[in-house]
């Protein structure tokens, strides 16, 4: 069950916080002009250091959400980057994806977990039914834990219930663009996709065991 | 064909455990099913779902997407994964004697 309390006071942290938006418009940069760093991802190690990389994961998401104002890119990027998986091609492809295509749709911050899950736990063998249906039940599960932690699933309703307390969808118009931005929507916004970035990165840190 | 003994009785069941005879069906298997993945007692929500997986199945001859479960019965996915241990498709359909679902639903 959602705890509504405690998330709200993290969306007010959020919208309080002191971003430094040029060091991550850099940070972003340079991912995008050398690409998403291979790793060799070593298993005992990321175990060893499960809660630093979960911190770390979601901070990151937090703040690519904002400098990206895209919530399936933020989410994205973050496990990608700390992950060594995929490349920038896959970020730029999620350009629609924020409540998939504004819609008020199913929120970024699954969608871009999504995306690092078909990278992480998919096969390359496109005839590996086992390994799909495998993909598929993860992140059911995944998103039944995300819905646990913010109460739903859908940007229109996280925006209602956790984000601003109101009914607004960012993608209906210019105005309500506008009206999202100035209420710190986008600093506020951090919250799912840090939430789901951390959900995923436990996943996939809990499948090494 | 496997066989598997549930509630005092042999079935054929599929290589993941699935029942093949869905007209064979009855609330014991279900338990049976639950008491092998821990669930011991079966509440109201397991029911509800449980019932309309079967209602669907022998309607239309496969199981619903997990978004038309959630709607119909009002479950939350986070109640279905509470309620079943291995999620909608791995233990619900299982438990109510459904074959598993196939393909990316």
């Amino acid at each position: 069950m959602a705890d509504y309390e405690a998330l709200k006071k993290r969306v007010d942290e959020l919208a309080a916080r002191d971003w430094d938006e040029p060091g991550l418009q850099a940070r972003i940069r340079k991912l995008a002009a050398e690409g998403i760093p291979r790793k060799t991802l070593d298993r005992d190690e990321i175990l060893a250091n499960k809660e630093q990389i979960l911190d770390r994961v979601q901070r990151r998401a937090e703040e690519y959400n904002f400098v990206t104002k895209n919530c399936a890119q933020g989410t994205a990027l973050a496990l990608m980057e700390e992950f060594g998986l995929g490349s920038m091609e896959i970020i730029k492809a999620l350009t629609p994806f924020p409540g998939v295509g504004g819609t008020g749709e199913i929120c970024g911050g699954i969608t871009g977990s999504l995306i690092a899950f078909g990278l992480y736990f998919g096969s390359d063998d496109r005839l590996d039914y086992g390994a799909m249906n495998d993909t598929i039940m993860r992140s059911q599960k995944f998103m039944a834990f995300f819905e646990g932690e913010l109460g739903h699933m859908y940007c229109a309703d996280i925006i209602e219930m956790v984000i601003l307390g109101r009914r607004l969808n960012p993608g209906d118009s210019e105005e309500a663009m506008m009206t999202f931005s100035t209420e710190k929507g986008f600093e506020k916004c951090g919250l799912p996709p840090g939430i789901g970035a951390r959900l995923a990165a436990e996943f996939i840190i809990d499948s090494m065991k | 064909m496997a066989q598997m003994e549930l509630a005092g009785n042999v079935y054929e069941v599929d290589d993941n455990g699935f029942l093949q005879e869905p007209e064979k069906w009855n609330e014991d298997i279900a338990k049976a099913y639950a008491e092998k993945e821990g669930v011991t007692e079966l509440t109201e929500g397991h029911w509800k779902v449980i019932n309309y997986l079967r209602e669907y199945y022998l309607q239309y001859g496969i199981c619903p997407m997990v978004r038309k479960l959630r709607k119909r019965t009002g479950t939350s996915l986070q109640q279905l994964w509470e309620l079943f241990p291995q999620g909608p498709a791995k233990s619900a359909c299982k438990w109510a004697g459904v074959p598993r679902p196939t393909g990316c639903v």
